[in-house]
């Protein structure tokens, strides 16, 4: 898993219900991340081969020309996979917190 | 569900395009549309609708590109795995049988190479660049005239013409004009036996213009050609070796030429490109004051200014020569000039256009019986590959997996067939053009060029596709049926035996039409080189034709020619001699072409078939010398001078035409008169001769009525205003004289006359049955090919057809028919096929034998004898074939095949 989709992962954690896949970028927007749609719709298609992410279709609506929204969340694995590189980045900074402070 | 809004949208065409690249993965097709919408929505709220849509279509690019892309990488790696898949299956098939593979790559590459080989030499001929830097710029010069030129003969010009074109072309037209003449001179030096060799002479700037150069020494320079200077003469590289030894010592040492003491000046390099392929070359001098535009033979080669099209350099051409031949004397109306690229020139004097077409034609129909030999092998190895069809079928594989799974069995033959055939002429085609260099002129090359792998990969895949056709429509329907139950198997091993009789008929069919056409080639060929049944003496006999000098009445032509061959008598080599002049004869309906015809007696002059088609004014001696038989009456003889009555030797076939209901014989008495421009003369017919054959490759030995006047007594004026040469003939012990020798009998008697080059009437025949005899030989080659093709095809068709039959060969053994039923029972379909395809071919060839005869292709027609030989081949050839396989089948043990079953 690249830095990308962690990133990704964590956004659609972090908007629990309403995460879109415009919800997710602006949310990335908001911390500095800005990120192109061509490479937020491929690396949900990769997420999604991978199994980390789940997602829900809402009905098709007028404000959306008649076109369907995917509304994704984490999957058990999706959900391993974010607290393990938590686990992961923890651990590290523990170490490193000597000379970063 | 679909939910059409009613508001703004955007270009619906980028949403679609959109639409159908957007991958079924988690993004989703709808959910990126419906996010692509909201933002635009957005957009066009704010900054409008020109700024959104461009906005819009941005994204659909940026977006639906990649996507793309990735597409088209799946589906080719799709396509290619199955591809690769139906490949390994294929050659883990193929190498089961490696007999088929041999028999099948090697007949294929055997017809492929063949149209590879048929391709280079048309494109060498036709196509392929000319060696010289300027080639692409480079005309040939010459006279034209819509009547007085046969066809195919190319005239040159004089050389008075050309001195006039150089200096009377408007500037900026041609960048220079160079001529050459050929001409066959005697050569003396003290290293090799005189001989007569290949010359060419030459303009000052000849050499430079075709990038010729001197190994030592120097070319022939413009100083070379002014009056006076000394005689000079630049060898070939063969020559040299062959006349000097190879001699450092050679430039400034002299060459007997034509009798005359010529300075050798240089040696040209052995890869010197000349037109003519000429052994010498020598100075050709300026025309003299009593040069006449009708004395042709030069030809002139132009090279045109840059930007200048060939239409206006012929354009010019033309304008400036009819004006100097309409004030020619010695010309008739309607003389001009024109200018022809070189490369058409020469592509016309190397193939003959329906000689390269029946070349191309007879390699594909070799090409063709190969792929039909190797479909019926294909057909039966289908067959074979039944259930794995069936299953593949049954498995989901849609028709076209199953088609191109055994498409790809003749797509790996064909290519590798393709393929050896290619490598084959490529390698030989060097030894080849070595092995030819002398015959073919030294200016043509033979490249494999993008056209020639055109044409190979073009017939190699068309092969490909036929060749796959049938046994594809095999696997398809085996696919279709399902053929994992055995009866649809079964069904299938029938209708394969259905397709192979199919293909085996064809072979047989094609076989029977080339084996034909070459025997009748090889008939025409034999009958061609009998030149005794001509009806004259062709052995021994030499010649040359003088010009005459035209617009000098007080020449006295008659009496000239009467005395010409008697100077000719006094050199003690010479036997027998004899001169002769071309009369141009012509019926009453087409008066101002010819002489007319007139039977003594009559008002109208004859037209149509009546009237003898030739009329060669003779000598005495010239029926002796040429042994034309007089079958009555008597010859012509030095009696018939200019004070006795004018008499006429008429050949048989003349009086027949002339006097249809009478016995020729008793024509001897009659009257003929000859008229032109008002004036007659008749002769009284004191003989007639034997028939003539003038072509010996003429169909039906048409031979050519004459008549034979006097010569003593034609006056000029019946020979028309272009006066005809003179022939001189003569038959010598030993060798034959010089050109020297014989332009100074010639001019004993008619000073200032012109000779032209030596002839030889065995010489003439033979060149002109040379075609013949190349066609005769490529079809007899080609015709042992294809039946070696056949001879394989029955073989592998009987095999396949008594291997598929091998149980109910042992049913049948061992319910007690006796071997002779059931080789009856195996090989009387086969021979039914066989006696169709015999009955079918034998009338394919004499259609066939009759349009290639039309087209001018001499094969001869097809007779009986040739197709029952080609029908009892194709016997023989089936019942060699099936020799083997049916020995097997009838040692099969009738107990195992009954527990098989």
């Amino acid at each position: 898993m690249g830095e990308l989709e962690h990133l990704i992962l964590l956004a659609i954690a972090a908007l629990d219900a309403n995460a879109s896949a415009l919800g997710i970028r602006r949310r990335l927007d908001a911390e500095g991340r800005g990120i192109t749609r061509g490479a937020l719709y491929r690396s949900l298609d990769r997420l999604g081969e991978k199994g980390l992410i789940v997602w829900e279709v809402e009905e098709p609506a007028a404000d959306r020309g008649g076109h369907v929204r995917r509304v994704y969340g984490l999957s058990p694995e999706g959900l391993d996979a974010i607290r393990e590189r938590r686990a992961t980045l923890e651990r590290l900074w523990a170490e490193a917190a000597e000379v970063v402070r | 569900m679909s939910h059409r809004p009613g508001g703004p949208r955007p270009p619906h065409r980028l949403t679609s395009l959109l639409a159908r690249v957007i991958p079924d993965g988690a993004a989703g097709a709808s959910s990126v549309l419906g996010d692509l919408y909201e933002e635009y929505l957005h957009l066009r709220e704010r900054r409008g609708r020109v700024a959104a849509d461009l906005w819009y279509a941005a994204q659909v690019f940026a977006l639906g590109l990649p996507w793309a892309f990735g597409a088209v990488r799946r589906a080719l790696s799709e396509i290619l795995g199955g591809l690769r898949l139906d490949l390994r299956s294929s050659l883990r098939g193929l190498r089961r049988q490696p007999a088929l593979i041999a028999v099948s790559v090697l007949s294929l590459s055997l017809g492929s190479g063949l149209v590879t080989a048929a391709a280079t030499m048309v494109n060498g001929a036709w196509y392929a660049p000319l060696p010289w830097t300027a080639a692409e710029r480079m005309v040939d010069l010459a006279d034209t005239h819509p009547t007085e030129i046969p066809p195919g003969f190319t005239p040159g010009t004089s050389l008075r013409a050309f001195q006039r074109w150089r200096t009377d072309l408007p500037q900026g037209v041609f960048e220079r004009l160079e001529a050459h003449m050929r001409a066959w001179v005697p050569i003396r030096t003290g290293e090799m036996a005189p001989s007569t060799v290949r010359a060419v002479r030459v303009s000052g700037g000849y050499g430079d213009l075709l990038e010729l150069e001197a190994s030592t020494g120097r070319l022939v320079s413009p100083a070379d050609l002014e009056p006076g200077a000394d005689p000079v003469v630049v060898l070939s590289d063969g020559l040299w070796r062959a006349a000097f030894g190879e001699s450092p010592d050679a430039i400034g040492r002299t060459l007997d030429v034509d009798g005359v003491g010529h300075t050798v000046i240089g040696v040209l390099r052995p890869d010197a490109r000349t037109l003519e392929d000429a052994e010498l070359l020598l100075p050709l001098s300026p025309a003299g004051p009593e040069a006449t535009y009708a004395q042709r033979g030069v030809q002139v080669l132009g090279v045109l200014a840059e930007g200048v099209s060939v239409e206006a350099a012929d354009a010019a051409l033309a304008s400036l020569a009819s004006g100097l031949y309409a004030d020619a004397e010695e010309l008739t109306a309607g003389w001009s000039a024109s200018a022809t690229p070189l490369r058409t020139v020469l592509a016309r004097r190397g193939v003959h256009p329906m000689g390269a077409v029946a070349l191309v034609l007879l390699c594909l129909v070799v090409l063709l019986v190969a792929a039909l030999n190797l479909a019926s092998l294909l057909l039966a190895r289908t067959t074979g590959r039944a259930r794995e069809f069936g299953v593949r079928a049954a498995l989901g594989a849609g028709t076209a997996r199953v088609a191109r799974a055994s498409l790809m069995d003749g797509l790996i033959l064909a290519g590798a067939g393709g393929a050896l055939g290619l490598a084959v002429v490529v390698f030989a085609r060097d030894a080849a053009v070595a092995r030819f260099a002398a015959e073919m002129p030294s200016w043509a090359s033979f490249p494999i060029d993008l056209r020639v792998l055109v044409a190979t990969v073009l017939g190699t895949t068309l092969t490909a596709l036929l060749v796959g056709l049938l046994p594809v429509l095999r696997a398809v329907a085996i696919g279709r049926a399902s053929g994992i139950a055995r009866s649809a198997v079964g069904q299938s091993v029938r209708s394969s035996s259905r397709g192979q009789n199919l293909l085996l008929g064809g072979q047989i069919v094609l076989a029977l039409a080339l084996v034909a056409a070459s025997a009748g080639a090889l008939r025409t060929f034999s009958r061609v080189s009998d030149f005794d049944r001509l009806g004259y003496r062709w052995e021994g006999l030499t010649g040359v034709v003088v010009s005459p000098v035209p617009g000098e009445e007080a020449w006295e032509t008659a009496r000239a020619a009467g005395t010409l061959d008697r100077t000719a008598a006094q050199d003690p080599r010479v036997q027998t001699h004899a001169t002769a002049r071309s009369l141009r004869l012509a019926g009453a309906d087409r008066a101002g072409e010819g002489t007319l015809v007139r039977i003594g007696g009559l008002t109208e002059a004859l037209s149509g078939s009546g009237v003898p088609s030739a009329s060669l004014a003779v000598g005495p001696g010239y029926f002796g010398l040429n042994e034309i038989p007089i079958l009555a009456g008597r010859a012509i003889t030095e009696a018939d001078g200019e004070a006795a009555p004018p008499a006429a030797v008429i050949s048989t076939d003349a009086a027949r035409a002339m006097w249809p209901d009478r016995a020729p014989e008793s024509v001897v008495g009659e009257l003929v008169e000859l008229e032109r421009d008002g004036r007659r003369t008749a002769f009284t017919v004191v003989g007639v001769s034997g028939p003539v054959i003038l072509d010996p490759t003429a169909a039906g030995d048409r031979t050519v009525p004459r008549i034979y006047p006097s010569i003593l007594q034609t006056p000029d004026v019946l020979y028309g205003n272009a006066a005809s040469g003179i022939q001189l003939q003569v038959s010598t012990a030993g060798a034959p004289p010089t050109l020297q020798e014989w332009t100074a009998w010639v001019n004993e008697v008619l000073p200032g006359a012109q000779v032209s080059e030596v002839f030889e009437v065995e010489g003439i025949l033979r060149q002109w049955v040379q075609p013949i005899v190349v066609i005769g030989s490529v079809l007899g080659v080609l015709a042992m090919l294809v039946l070696a093709l056949v001879a394989i095809g029955i073989y592998g068709t009987v095999s396949y057809r008594i291997a598929s039959t091998r149980r109910e060969i042992g049913i049948r053994l061992a319910l007690g028919a006796d071997a002779r039923q059931v080789v009856g029972a195996v090989l009387r379909p086969i021979a039914r096929v066989v006696v169709a395809a015999v009955v079918l071919g034998g009338l394919f060839a004499l259609a066939s034998g009759r349009v290639l005869a039309a087209g001018g292709i001499p094969v001869g027609p097809g007779d009986a004898v040739t197709l029952a030989l080609g029908a009892i081949l194709m016997f023989g050839a089936a019942a060699g074939a099936s020799w083997g396989p049916l020995r097997r089948a009838l040692a099969i043990d009738p107990s195992q095949s009954l527990r098989e079953e």
